[in-house]
């Protein structure tokens, strides 16, 4: 019986067990390997695409919508009518010339047509080859005065609601079908439900009246006397403070905010590379031609649509290889090498989609 | 008979239980894909759906926009909105006007206004493009006058 024990103490692998199990091991190991790192990698690169896309579908999203409200200011014809402007410190107000302006940024960094006065704190800030464009309107958002004003100097004025969470120091805009004022709100109390008391004093409007009383007439759903925000935009294509893997600066989509004095910069959408528009021009015989903003004879007035282009890049490198492919963007063609009709993007391995699309502009013309 | 016991006694292995437990979190990783592709497919399916409301309430406009009735009528209706039904071509898709009078005022082509002898009557074009089944709507607003002597 003592001659079992050992055995039973030596129950183990043999050397052929273990290298057979050991080399088994390895190949489901390296296997495993390979299938985790493919599939990291496709996950970086499937998450990249979804990041550009998403980046492209709001960054048009906010585009196509401010651009086709361009040169809106209610009932009032923008043709016929031009606003009333108290405000302080405002963009200069003179639509329809202002309510869309555009230009390309050339390679040396040069404004054609030239700049318009307003984008002065981004005169040096767009990249070069880049598009500029800037529209004015008021916001669709819009309220109707819950107390008729009884005269031009009424002040507060009172509104029945605040759709566009307007606050002091914002730009406002009041019309109806004859006449448009624009002034700076000093004081917003909305505090009290159907009755938001907005006040323009003269601290920062150059009067403190407007040019005459308006009054609600009719159905208050859709009376012609409406308050709504005025917006002011200018977009551009710039760099970031951020730096990539690579060491490049992170370009993005970006907007001047002409509605605060002075103009506020913001970033908008990152990885925006490059944006480029073609101006949708009625001829006198009806016919559209869509010409970029430094063509000749090109009357911002008659662009009656727009055909916005983006280009966005992801920000890590997920390609294999480096981008040598050529993308159409409103008309330009951006490819690997520059060339007489052809911008440069910068290369490398990041991802990059081109998206396109055509705004009409109702309130133009 | 000792043998054979003994050799029971030593499958200790718990080979079942990892595999079952390695299974268990690849299906967990699978269905956590799927859940991110499902999202990302209604993303996009929401976003089409927008798409095709909006084209239904712009085309709703462009369709009624040279539209001498509609405009008679609600000029006539004193006051009273006059809706109508656009008919669309997409099954499931549904787009309507309502045209309401909202004042007189002067229109382009006649800026001297007041006292011209011309007046415009500014009407507004409500258009709603819907999907019902999704719960997606636009609505687009739409200025459109019409100029007449002006009453006196």
């Amino acid at each position: 019986m003592k001659q079992i024990k050992p055995i039973h103490n030596q129950a183990g692998f043999s050397i052929v067990e273990l290298m057979v199990a050991s080399v088994i091991g390895l190949i489901i190991l390296s296997g495993a390997v390979a299938v985790f790192s493919s599939n990291n990698a496709s996950g970086a690169m499937s998450g990249s695409m979804s990041r550009v896309q998403e980046s492209g579908r709001v960054a048009m999203d906010i585009l196509a919508n401010d651009l086709r409200m361009a040169g809106y200011q209610g009932c009032a014809d923008t043709d016929t009518i031009s606003a009333n402007v108290i405000a302080n410190n405002a963009p200069n107000i003179a639509m329809p010339e202002t309510s869309l302006q555009g230009a390309e940024v050339s390679l040396a960094s040069a404004w054609q047509p030239s700049m318009p006065t307003d984008l002065g704190p981004i005169s040096s800030d767009p990249l070069p080859g880049t598009d500029v464009v800037y529209v004015q309107h008021g916001s669709g958002r819009t309220a109707i005065l819950a107390t008729n004003m009884t005269n031009a100097n009424t002040n507060p004025i009172s509104l029945d609601r605040n759709p566009d969470n307007l606050a002091a120091g914002d730009l406002v805009m009041i019309s109806d079908c004859t006449s448009v004022d624009v002034f700076r709100a000093t004081a917003v109390d909305d505090s009290v439900a159907n009755n938001v008391s907005l006040g323009f004093a003269a601290t920062q409007n150059s009067q403190a009246n407007l040019s005459r009383a308006y009054t609600v007439t009719g159905d208050p759903l859709s009376t012609a006397m409406r308050v709504m925000r005025f917006e002011a935009h200018a977009y551009y294509v710039a760099n970031t403070d951020r730096f990539d893997s690579n060491g490049d600066r992170i370009p993005a989509l970006f907007m001047l905010d002409l509605s605060q004095p002075g103009g506020v910069a913001m970033e908008l959408v990152e990885g925006v590379e490059n944006m480029q528009l073609l101006y949708g021009q009625q001829m006198t015989g009806g016919q559209i031609r869509y010409v970029s903003a430094n063509a000749t004879n090109l009357d911002f007035e008659e662009v009656i649509s727009v055909q916005i282009g983006l280009l966005i890049k992801s920000i890590d490198n997920v390609s294999s290889s480096d981008d040598d492919r050529v993308y159409q963007v409103a008309g330009q063609s951006i490819g690997p090498q520059s060339g007489s009709t052809i911008l440069k993007h910068s290369g490398g391995r990041q991802l990059r989609t081109s998206f396109n699309t055509t705004v009409r502009m109702r309130n133009q013309r | 008979m000792k043998p054979i016991r003994y050799h029971r006694n030593s499958e200790r292995g718990a080979t079942l239980f990892v595999a079952l437990v390695l299974l268990v979190l690849i299906s967990l990783l699978g269905v956590g894909a799927l859940k991110n592709a499902s999202v990302e497919e209604q993303m996009s399916a929401n976003l089409y759906q927008k798409n095709i409301a909006f084209q239904a309430s712009e085309s709703a406009v462009e369709a009624t926009l040279g539209n001498d009735t509609l405009i008679s009528q609600t000029l006539s209706a004193n006051g009273t909105p006059v809706s109508q039904n656009v008919p669309t071509t997409v099954p499931g898709v549904n787009a309507s006007v309502t045209y309401s009078y909202v004042g007189d005022g002067p229109a382009s082509g006649f800026s001297i206004g007041n006292g011209s002898g011309f007046s415009a009557a500014h009407l507004m074009i409500t258009a709603t493009g819907s999907v019902p089944a999704i719960n997606a709507s636009t609505t687009t607003v739409h200025g459109v006058y019409r100029v007449s002597p002006a009453a006196d």
